[in-house]
């Protein structure tokens, strides 16, 4: 039954075939045609920088519309965020000759005084250890947010390196200028 | 009439015409079925290619009436001639250079390629002059010149001749080029015909089924309508 089916269908296609050879003719003829105006717009795609083929605005249009359709789609199915935990970063400013935040008065800066806000990084004293208060988070530069989890720090100065405090010696009295005490002749009468 | 037939006698020779005849034509109508099965495979194909291509602006509404349909469709199914058409142009342009240095090679400018290829295949004689008048090649037949006999082959059989080795090469190229473009020139056909048929059916509406009576709501501020 098959074979006679395609028996069939062979003296259908004999009979149809002058008239899909003479469609392909014309296809064909066209193709040369469409070949050369399509290189030519490729040509000028090419040399204005734009992709060979760029999208048609019609798929550009459709894509737009299912990009928003599975935004929508995944804002409707995606949990809230937990919120990020607190943490508080605690550092120690041992930086030496660090830049003082703008506006601050090396001159004010008193390292021993009690309940005084802290400045931030200041200028080692000879001989001084900066001031630190166990159990207690050096308060921030004002106007400084603490940093979050997740944020990037912006660019801090890099600490310089380790560097031996050198004290300098306690300036030593010349013994030689103090005035000598004397016994005068009026304290042995007295 | 059944003895009308049987009273017709055929000498042996041409009763072997006959049956070859015969079978010639069952193999003829049989290799043109397959092709015709071919191209059918083949226009489902490109059907197929013509929906992924029309899918997405269909389903988002971005074209939303026929004309516009087959308008956008046709800019594509050109784009797709294009592309598909660059690998048989491709083979064409490798069997010209293959033409062009085997010529710079051999300074042989004014070679019939065609000739040439013909050293590999059965050459036939196929004017009525090398055949006996009362046995020719051609006849007329309602003034249309058919073939009434099987044309005799030439002397000497199908030989390799290593000097047309180029020609060749560019006849097969050649051969394989026109063919993919046919098939290629066909899928564009195929995907025309489906774009045409989408372009009426995805945006027709069919009212077969639809009640007005049913899908009324009654509220006090629409009343039922009067019916005639």
């Amino acid at each position: 039954m098959g074979a006679l089916k395609r028996f069939g269908l062979g003296l259908l296609w004999i009979f149809l075939l002058p008239f899909i050879l003479l469609a392909i003719a014309g296809v064909a003829v066209w193709g040369v045609l469409n070949f050369l105006i399509q290189f030519v717009i490729m040509l000028v795609n090419f040399f204005r920088g734009k992709k060979l083929f760029p999208l048609f605005p019609e798929d550009q249009k459709a894509m737009e519309i299912q990009q928003r359709a599975i935004d929508k789609a995944n804002q409707a199915t995606e949990p809230a965020p937990a919120p990020a935990p607190q943490q508080v970063f605690v550092t120690q400013n041992y930086y030496g000759g660090g830049v003082l935040p703008p506006g601050t008065n090396p001159g004010m800066q008193n390292p021993y005084g009690q309940g005084l806000p802290y400045q931030g990084p200041m200028m080692q004293q000879p001989g001084m250890i900066p001031p630190q208060q166990p159990g207690m988070i050096p308060p921030q530069q004002p106007g400084m947010i603490p940093p979050q989890p997740g944020q990037s720090f912006p660019y801090q100065q890099p600490p310089l390196p380790n560097q031996p405090i050198e004290n300098e010696p306690f300036p030593q009295p010349k013994l030689a200028e103090l005035p000598q005490y004397q016994a005068d002749a009026e304290d042995d009468e007295q | 009439m059944i003895r009308l037939l049987a009273s017709i006698q055929l000498s042996d020779t041409d009763r072997k015409a006959l049956i070859i005849l015969l079978i010639v034509f069952v193999i003829l109508l049989l290799v043109i079925g397959l092709i015709g099965v071919a191209i059918r495979q083949t226009m489902l194909y490109q059907a197929k290619r013509a929906d992924t291509m029309m899918h997405d602006v269909a389903t988002t509404h971005v074209i939303n009436n026929p004309k516009d349909f087959r308008k956008f469709g046709l800019k594509k199914n050109n784009r797709a001639l294009y592309r598909d058409s660059l690998i048989p142009a491709g083979i064409i342009l490798l069997a010209l250079a293959v033409w062009v240095i085997a010529n710079i090679i051999t300074h042989r400018w004014g070679n019939n390629v065609w000739d040439e290829f013909g050293d590999l295949f059965f050459r036939f004689k196929w004017d009525n002059s090398g055949y006996p008048a009362d046995d020719p090649l051609w006849v007329k037949v309602f003034g249309i010149q058919i073939l009434a006999r099987w044309p005799e082959a030439e002397a000497g059989f199908p030989r390799f001749v290593p000097e047309h080795i180029a020609s060749y090469f560019v006849a097969v190229l050649t051969i394989v080029a026109a063919l993919y473009y046919a098939v290629v020139c066909q899928a564009y056909v195929s995907r025309a015909v489906m774009i045409y048929f989408r372009s009426n059916s995805v945006y027709e509406k069919s009212l077969a089924g639809y009640k007005a009576s049913e899908d009324i709501k009654i509220t006090p501020d629409h009343p039922i309508p009067p019916s005639d």
